[in-house]
């Protein structure tokens, strides 16, 4: 089985990329979804959490939106359209073969890579340990407390034990920002309405 | 290994350690948490680990629990837990506590933010080869784990029973695993017996002195004021118990009574009465009474002095209603003034209410009693219906004492120059001993004597007291070991810390033991002090000290009539 591809990539550093694709799937590309691409020749991939997705604008959309009933018809044209949609990745690991790291690539992957969803076995194995949160707490463009809860919503489902890993998950939580009580609560609040 | 793994710590088994249950094994350790700071002096603190059954490492973790830390150099420390704090990382959680009806954030905070500590104080350090445990001179490093005391931890610093060494308890919440006591430093030197009352004091007692009698450690002169020691004993349940006379059948006690006729409507089987001829008391019998009299100084010092004019009869004349010549002498020559003798008089009369003072004694009591003793043979002398009568407690124990000591400052003085045999060394038990030994006369009584001059003559005390802060601290410090049970009297706690190095962070030990048969033991006798739950007085221990009851009868009385059909006998 192929892995799911979503598509390719724009721009990339050693800390994160973005990647365009088209119309969205409903359930696909998603905030806090796992995904990897190729890098150094493919020998490798760098695996990432998906922070942001944005749509920009155009001339047209902007005379559109002037009108006050834009017909139905139009607004479908205008979703039609290959204007690509751009979905930034926070990198948190990398996997050679079958071996997966938390931590960041040795390179970054080069424009026009494919991008494809993680396999459950692969998230398993990146966030069998904790260390990602600390990447995801030092990226500074990403609202870190909400990607939070939901990479760790996502990585909870590749675990056999979800109510417990995300204890465990809590429990880290804790020590990582033990002194920003407040911003802890919210976060363990949000994990504990998970269950 | 994972970060995940730090979180649930494994054994070498890969087992979850603390974690799920500890049904693993009877010998895995379980850890308790990890060293984090302290003092030799002050003490080591510890990191609670979190448990996955909920609270359960901190509530379950108790004052005078034995615990050891395994140090990184191969080091173990055994140590006694001596506090238990809750803490936390970021006080603000005090403030905003997790809601009880959401067990999740409730379970993440207690692993991290908010976590258990207990205060431990390491006692004896093991190195890695040696075979004895040392006192510690060091502290075990950061991050050493530290794990509930195991049987083998135990036996490694109290050794093995033996017929030195007398079962006497087990650790708090380890049933079965034995605490032994070293019989010959416990003779060595005096030794206490402290508690409140119904703690269990007379039973502890009663065990220390079957083994020290069975083992033929010591001859003990047992004053037993309250019928504790020597027959039967009845608890106010009706429950009943066997007595040292009954239970040692090798080296059994002599009874004497000063109440024969409690003790033979009690069935008791006594070896004489006990009596003392007025015409033997001398002021400095009544001396130590004086406080308890009320007699003044200067009555006190009367005493002497009639005892010089009226001769041995002194008590009898005194006594005597109608009065004499001799007395009104002495009023007449001035030298007592009237108000002086009658009230020496007076306060004489209790004299009379002790009907084991007689005109005339056929035997020589004292004489046979310190024969038995230097023979080997202890003896209980038992008070019945005296037990409540303080003043003629202290009249008997200090009138006995001070002739059988003087006996065997004697004998051992006879032995020294003419390399003669020693006496047997001599324990003598007394109770409410701060009546004894309060530092008003303990400086110039028998047994402040005793307690001071060590075992220069071969003879100890065994004092059982509820009150150890009434007794002179020059003569606590004497105390060798210290067995105590409950005190919630801060004086008390503290006198019997008195003169113990490093005891004080023991005292929340001590304020906390149950109210019954639990007891702190510290000094001589032990290598460390250790919290006990008292071995049950019963069959058993019985047995230990060589009962035989009616089957065990009946299979010895077999064996030696078949040894004696096989003529070998
Ligand atoms: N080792 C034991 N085995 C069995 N029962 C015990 C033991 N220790 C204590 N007890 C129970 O505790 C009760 C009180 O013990 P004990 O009479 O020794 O107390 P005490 O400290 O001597 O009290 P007091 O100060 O009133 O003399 C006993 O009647 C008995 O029921
Ligand atoms: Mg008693």
């Amino acid at each position: 089985m192929s892995p799911i591809q979503i598509g390719q990539l724009l721009h990339s550093s050693i800390q994160s990329f973005t990647f365009g694709c088209a119309i969205p799937k409903p359930e696909m590309p998603h905030f806090g979804a796992f995904v990897k691409v190729p890098i150094q020749n493919g020998t490798a991939h760098a695996i990432g959490t998906i922070y942001n997705i944005v749509l920009e604008d155009d001339d047209l959309v902007r005379q559109i939106v002037g009108n006050q009933d834009t017909p139905i018809e139009i607004i479908q044209d205008q979703r039609q359209r290959q204007m690509p949609i751009e979905v930034s990745v926070l990198t948190l690991g990398y996997m050679q073969g079958t071996k997966v790291r938390t931590g960041l690539p040795p390179q970054p992957p080069l424009t026009l890579s494919h991008i494809a969803l993680c396999e459950h076995t692969e998230i398993a194995a990146l966030t069998s340990d904790f260390n990602f949160l600390r990447l995801i707490f030092q990226a500074s463009d990403a609202p870190t407390d909400e990607l939070t809860v939901r990479v760790l919503e996502q990585a909870a489902q590749a675990h056999p034990n979800r109510a417990q890993y995300l204890r465990t998950a809590g429990q880290y939580l804790a020590q990582l920002m033990g002194n920003d009580f407040q911003r802890l609560d919210t976060i363990l609040r949000r994990l504990e309405s998970l269950l | 290994m994972s970060d995940l793994d730090d979180f649930l710590p494994r054994d070498e088994d890969n087992r979850p350690i603390g974690l799920e249950n500890d049904t693993a094994s009877e010998e895995a350790r379980v850890r308790l948490g990890v060293v984090v700071g302290g003092s030799l002096s002050k003490g080591i603190t510890v990191k609670l680990d979190s448990s996955s059954a909920v609270g359960q490492t901190i509530e379950d973790m108790a004052v005078g629990r034995y615990v050891v830390a395994q140090g990184l150099t191969k080091r173990k420390f055994f140590s006694i837990v001596t506090d238990i704090i809750l803490d936390n990382t970021n006080p603000a959680i005090e403030q905003t506590p997790p809601d009880p009806s959401s067990p999740f954030l409730a379970d993440i905070y207690r692993a991290t933010v908010a976590y258990g500590r207990a205060n431990i104080s390491p006692m004896l350090m093991l190195e890695e080869d040696a075979k004895e445990p040392r006192p510690n001179k060091t502290i075990p490093a950061h991050f050493s784990p530290v794990f509930k005391a195991t049987e083998e931890d135990v036996n490694q610093v109290f050794g093995e029973e033996d017929d030195d060494h007398f079962y006497i308890g087990s650790p708090l919440d380890m049933d079965g695993v034995k605490v032994n006591l070293d019989l010959d430093r416990f003779v060595e030197r005096s030794s206490g017996v402290f508690g409140k009352s119904g703690t269990g004091k007379s039973f502890i007692t009663r065990t220390l002195l079957a083994a020290v009698i069975a083992k033929q450690k010591a001859s003990c002169l047992i004053f037993d004021m309250h019928s504790d020691y020597g027959w039967e004993i009845t608890n106010e349940r009706g429950k009943t118990w066997k007595g040292l006379t009954q239970i040692l059948a090798s080296n059994r006690p002599s009874l004497y009574t000063l109440d024969a006729e409690t003790s033979r409507a009690r069935n008791n089987t006594i070896s004489g009465e006990f009596q003392i001829q007025y015409s033997d008391i001398e002021p400095a019998d009544v001396e130590m009474l004086s406080s308890m009299l009320n007699l003044s100084d200067v009555q006190t010092g009367a005493l002497y002095y009639l005892r010089r004019k009226l001769g041995k009869d002194w008590v009898a004349k005194l006594l005597d209603e109608k009065g004499s010549d001799e007395i009104d002498t002495i009023i007449d020559e001035g030298m007592l003034v009237k108000g002086t003798l009658s009230a020496i008089q007076r306060k004489f009369e209790l004299f009379r209410r002790m009907d084991f003072l007689v005109e005339k004694s056929s035997n020589n009591v004292v004489t046979e009693i310190f024969d038995k003793l230097t023979n080997g043979t202890s003896v209980v002398l038992e008070f019945g219906k005296h037990g409540d009568n303080l003043p003629a407690y202290m009249l008997v124990a200090n009138y006995l004492t001070r002739r059988v000591h003087q006996r065997y400052v004697e004998a051992k003085n006879k032995a020294t120059t003419q390399k003669g045999a020693q006496p047997k060394p001599l324990m003598i038990v007394i109770e409410e001993a701060h009546k004894f030994l309060d530092p008003e006369i303990a400086k110039h009584t028998i047994f402040g004597t005793i307690a001071r001059e060590l075992r220069k003559y071969n003879v100890t005390l065994l004092v059982v007291d509820q009150r150890p802060s009434g007794i002179d601290d020059e003569v606590m410090s004497q105390i060798g070991t210290r067995v105590t049970a409950l005190l919630d009297n801060e004086a008390d706690i503290r006198a019997v810390f008195s003169g113990v190095s490093g005891a004080s962070s023991l005292r929340e030990v001590l304020a906390r033991l149950d109210t019954q048969q639990q007891a702190l033991i510290l000094g001589h006798a032990v290598p460390m002090p250790v919290v006990i739950k008292t071995r049950d007085y019963d069959e058993t221990l019985y047995r230990a000290v060589g009962y035989l009851n009616e089957d065990d009868q009946q299979t010895a009385y077999e064996s030696a009539k078949s040894d004696f059909d096989e003529g070998y006998l």
